[in-house]
């Protein structure tokens, strides 16, 4: 039977292929580009496999779910292109690079919400490295806020002279009353926020801004000393939505609040040494060092004005070590800081009080968790790259309150830890998200979507 | 009618042999060795549009989703010839190992004898400005040309990348255009009037003498050396954008084959690796609507290769990323391992150092695996290569021999031969990794012919290229009808000396002109490699048999 089908299938290709293509023995004219192959009887293709329907059937719907989602996307990036967004922004959007730079501006941090805003950068702007940025945002943490800073580079190397000036109405400000205890309940009665350890969880509300000059001067190679001052203002209230939030004056008594009732107006002189070797791998974006010392110390003077009777000295020291694991992709960095308020005690205002938690310090813990006097928190992180230009980071944070240095203890240590991940730009951050919690329980997440336009802003 | 008979007969044959041959044949006669896609086309097509943004979105993510999800089946090139070779096009002309190609015509490159430098003085008609430099200029003859500079800080870099990398993918057989090295000094340089230069951002501005001259003093550390350049000079023609890389080029009557499906597209991506050519995709080809050199009046397609600037591991060093090569620009495999790991996997690009030559870039072997090269941004046709496509063009890259690569890379005009020499053997290591590799994953048979009656020969690449396996390396030859079944002979062969094996005993089957199929399993110690079908019959003019296609499994 074999053999009569071999021979039928014989016959049949003769017949297909009978004429003078079957034998040639000269050159023929040349063919059209698909039909060169001189294939007569095509393949069996055994590439092919007959079961391959199953997930094609399978993955249809997800397959066009995809497509049909990504088309939105795939319209933006058509109109990027063609209506030649870059050229007509001036090439300025999301330009990491260049004299200006126009980003959006995103922020999620627990606790408040996310909010959105625009920040603008000038870089280089005269040639000497001047550079100008202003930032406004809105919803999050802040019903708005603006910010204004410009710096003259190097024009009058080695000094640098530094304007700023914010704006920012903060509706549900978080406080915890002072100390490093545990939440509790809020008491029946507004208690005394100096003479107790009650942490309850309220807010308040802060209007204020802030304007400053300082001038930087390069003492040596790595050795910084700016001396600033400025003005501070700030009004205390209420939070905005009290059906929410727990208002601070319904468990602190506000007389006890230092500045509430009469508000902020405190002129802040402030003199800062920094040593700061750190070194980049010329492979990584500006935003990463990965090797070298920075040491920074502050001593300042805040002085009430008119009926703000506030008046003490402020003082800190950073000091941090980035080690170099690998190839600088690879990075442990170790940090400690430190900061207290020296001064009468009716004299302090609350909301300048050195504070723990939140997305910067003794992260795993709700914004400002911790306030008093002194506070110091260590950092271990070890930051390893993903990408060129992401990183991913695990990070250990230890930290306390205390009522003033001299009661420094370890005892009662708070621990926060989790990880994250980074982007940059060539020059400088971008984005980053944050998972946190701590040996007290809560996950925090902060993303932050926020160009700092130069490398060194992230450092101050 | 017919294709259903041969659908029929295609069907029969099947299901008469479970012979390990399969159901393919070709028809008795010389393969194809050039094609006719040169049909006039009177005007030039709508030109593509690049659109950066979203083809980079398309490649990185949407398609790169989507063709997943279409579990396609793999597919060979169908723009092959019955020796699985591809046919003289637009896209493609075979030289290397196909003709002589002297060193003297490697250095000289696909141009004319003379450039411009003998055609002074150059009258510079625009500029462009940006991240690197370029200025288009006439020559005193008239000719038009594009000067590529250096950047600042880089000097030889990217241009001796451009003209080795050029001169490789036109020895190879692709089209590219004329580049060469020249000196610029600004005296020999005259700015027309109504000359503008674009800032890069889309800005435009008039050219003035003074404005030319901050723009070249820009480029050197040193403001009194002379500069130095790629002259880069196209084919006179319509530019139409680049080739996509999917599908076909719309207007084009002669763009008949999916440019996915296209082994001259395909089989770029092997070359690429060798020379570390990064950016290979549609940015970097170019499709020229130009005249028939034998009939003006007659038009088509040209397909270019166009810019290599950024080869041989210039890309790397100037952009500061080493990965290049290894990864793509965002390659979410490389993060995952990465975040996985926690940072303990050594990527395989790390540690790797640049070789202190001037003018070369991180460009090295050691650590260089052809099975993992990337381009910095998916190039879709080099995803759907396979392993043919992929001998096909390894075999290309091993026929350079290392006087080809050493008169390649002075073309180069490195001004320190100790470049020179390094460039030279990077290549010859990365060339042996891909000849190595590739050989591996198909039978690497070549010029297989019967020699005389009766004994069919063929060339090992493996050994032929000195890359082992000729103590452990032996051949199966079984002989299968045009019915596919076995005729009852086989025979063992030892490698010979020197990689060309011939085996007597092959006669021509009974029927069809005597054809037959020699099925050949190369054995190398106990491992045998997919085996190649040698299609052979009676050539109608000498009676003797001849191969008339291959087939490699």
């Amino acid at each position: 039977m074999g053999r009569v089908r071999v021979l039928i299938a014989t016959a049949l290709v003769g017949a297909a292929l009978a004429g003078p293509a079957w034998a040639q023995s000269r050159p023929q004219p040349a063919p059209r580009a698909d039909r060169a192959s001189g294939v007569v009887v095509p393949d069996d293709n055994p590439s092919r496999d007959s079961l391959r329907w199953v997930p094609r059937v399978l993955l249809f719907v997800p397959r066009w779910t995809a497509w049909a989602l990504a088309q939105p996307v795939r319209g933006a990036a058509w109109a990027w292109d063609r209506y030649d967004l870059d050229a007509h922004t001036g090439g300025v959007l999301l330009a990491t690079g260049g004299p200006f730079g126009l980003f959006p501006v995103v922020e999620v941090e627990s606790g408040f919400g996310a909010g959105a805003g625009v920040r603008a950068i000038g870089r280089d702007l005269f040639g000497e490295d001047e550079a100008a940025t202003a930032r406004a945002r809105f919803g999050g943490r802040v019903t708005q806020g603006y910010q204004l800073a410009a710096d003259t580079g190097t024009r009058f190397d080695p000094a640098r002279l530094e304007l700023a000036a914010a704006f920012d109405d903060r509706p549900a400000e978080r406080f915890f009353g002072l100390g490093n205890g545990a939440v509790a309940a809020a008491p029946p009665m507004p208690v005394d926020a100096l003479a107790g350890d009650l942490a309850a969880a309220t807010r308040y509300r802060r209007r204020g801004g802030s304007a400053s000059v300082g001038v930087g001067l390069g003492l040596a190679a790595a050795v910084d000393a700016r001396l600033s001052t400025g003005l501070i203002v700030g009004r205390y209230d209420d939070p905005n939505d009290v059906d929410r939030d727990v208002p601070i004056t319904s468990v602190y008594q506000p007389s006890s609040l230092v500045g509430f009732d009469r508000g902020e107006t405190t002129s802040y002189s402030e003199l800062a040494v920094t040593f700061d070797d750190r070194q980049r791998r010329d492979t990584l974006s500006e935003a990463l060092f990965s090797t070298g010392w920075r040491l920074a110390g502050w001593a300042g003077v805040g002085r009430g004005l008119g009926r703000d009777r506030a008046r003490y000295l402020r003082y800190g020291l950073w000091l941090e070590r980035t080690l170099d694991l690998y190839g600088g992709t690879r990075v442990l960095w170790l940090r400690a800081r430190g900061e207290a308020l020296a001064g009468r005690l009716d004299r302090l205002p609350f909301a300048q009080l050195p504070a723990l938690g939140g997305a910067q310090l003794l992260r795993g813990y709700a914004t400002d968790r911790f306030r008093d006097r002194a506070a110091a928190v260590a950092t271990a992180e070890y930051r390893f790259e993903l990408l060129d230009r992401a990183s991913a980071f695990l990070f250990a944070d230890a930290g306390r309150v205390w009522a003033s240095v001299g009661d420094a203890t370890l005892r009662g240590l708070r621990v926060g830890y989790g990880g994250g991940v980074e982007l940059y730009g060539h020059h400088s951050f971008l984005a980053r998200l944050e998972l946190a919690t701590s040996i007290d329980g809560g996950l925090f997440v902060a993303l932050t979507l926020d160009p700092a336009g130069d490398p060194r802003a992230r450092a101050r | 009618m017919r294709s259903v008979l041969v659908a029929c007969a295609a069907a029969l044959v099947g299901c008469a042999t479970a012979s390990p041959v399969g159901a393919l044949r070709f028809a008795n006669q010389p393969p194809v060795t050039r094609v006719n896609d040169r049909a006039d086309v009177p005007a030039p097509p709508p030109a593509s549009i690049r659109r950066p943004h979203l083809d980079d979105l398309d490649a990185f993510y949407v398609r790169a989703l989507t063709r997943a999800l279409d579990v396609r089946d793999p597919h060979r090139a169908t723009d092959v010839n019955a020796m699985d070779e591809l046919p003289d096009s637009t896209w493609f002309h075979n030289r290397i190992g196909v003709r002589a190609l002297s060193p003297d015509e490697l250095r000289r490159g696909p141009g004319a004898a003379d450039g411009p430098d003998g055609h002074l003085p150059w009258t510079v008609i625009g500029a462009r400005a940006g991240a690197s430099l370029s200025l288009s200029i006439r020559d005193a003859s008239g000719r038009a040309y594009t000067l590529l500079f250096d950047r600042r800080g880089y000097p030889e870099l990217e241009t001796a990348a451009d003209v080795i990398a050029q001169r490789i993918f036109w020895a190879c057989g692709w089209n590219v255009p004329d580049d060469r090295i020249v000196t610029v000094r600004r005296r020999q340089l005259v700015v027309a009037d109504g000359a503008t230069v674009d800032d890069g951002r889309g800005s435009r501005r008039p050219l003035s003498r003074a404005a030319l001259d901050q723009l070249l003093g820009a480029l050197l550390l040193d403001p009194s050396a002379p500069l130095r350049a790629v002259a880069r000079r196209g084919p006179d023609g319509v530019a139409l954008g680049g080739w996509a890389g999917e599908g076909v080029r719309a207007g084009d009557p002669n763009d008949v084959i999916a440019h996915e499906d296209r082994r001259a597209v395909r089989g770029l991506g092997v070359v690429a690796a060798w020379v570390g050519h990064v950016d290979l995709g549609e940015a970097t080809t170019r499709d020229l609507w130009v005249a028939d050199a034998t009939d003006p009046a007659r038009h088509y397609v040209a397909h270019y290769l166009w810019d290599f600037r950024t080869a041989l591991g210039a890309r790397a060093y100037v952009d500061r990323r080493p990965d290049a090569g290894f990864a793509r620009s965002t390659d979410l495999s490389v993060a995952i391992g990465s975040l996985v790991s926690l940072g303990a996997w050594l990527r395989p690009w790390e540690g790797i150092r640049r070789a202190d030559r001037p003018g070369v870039g991180l460009f090295e072997a050691d650590r260089f695996d052809p099975a993992r090269f990337t381009t910095r941004t998916p190039y879709l046709p080099a995803g759907d290569a396979d392993r043919f496509d992929g001998f096909w063009a390894a075999r290309l890259v091993a026929r350079f021999t290392p006087a080809q690569l050493q008169a390649i890379a002075e073309a180069a005009g490195y001004s320190h031969a100790d470049s020179t020499a390094y460039v030279v053997s990077a290549l010859r290591a990365r060339q042996r990794r891909i000849a190595r590799y590739w050989f591996a994953r198909v039978a690497p048979l070549d010029r297989l012919a019967v020699a005389q009656p009766g004994t069919l020969c063929f060339d090992d690449l493996l050994l032929t290229y000195r890359l082992g396996g000729a103590a452990t390396t032996r051949y199966q030859v079984e002989l299968f009808d045009y019915r596919s079944r076995a005729v009852g002979w086989e025979a063992w062969a030892a490698a010979a000396p020197g990689g060309r094996t011939c085996v007597s005993g092959v006669r021509p089957g009974p029927i069809r002109g005597g054809y037959v199929i020699a099925r050949i399993t190369v054995w190398r110690g106990k491992r045998a490699l997919p085996p190649l079908e040698a299609h052979l019959a009676d050539d109608p003019a000498t009676h003797r048999l001849r191969v008339i296609g291959l087939r490699r499994r």
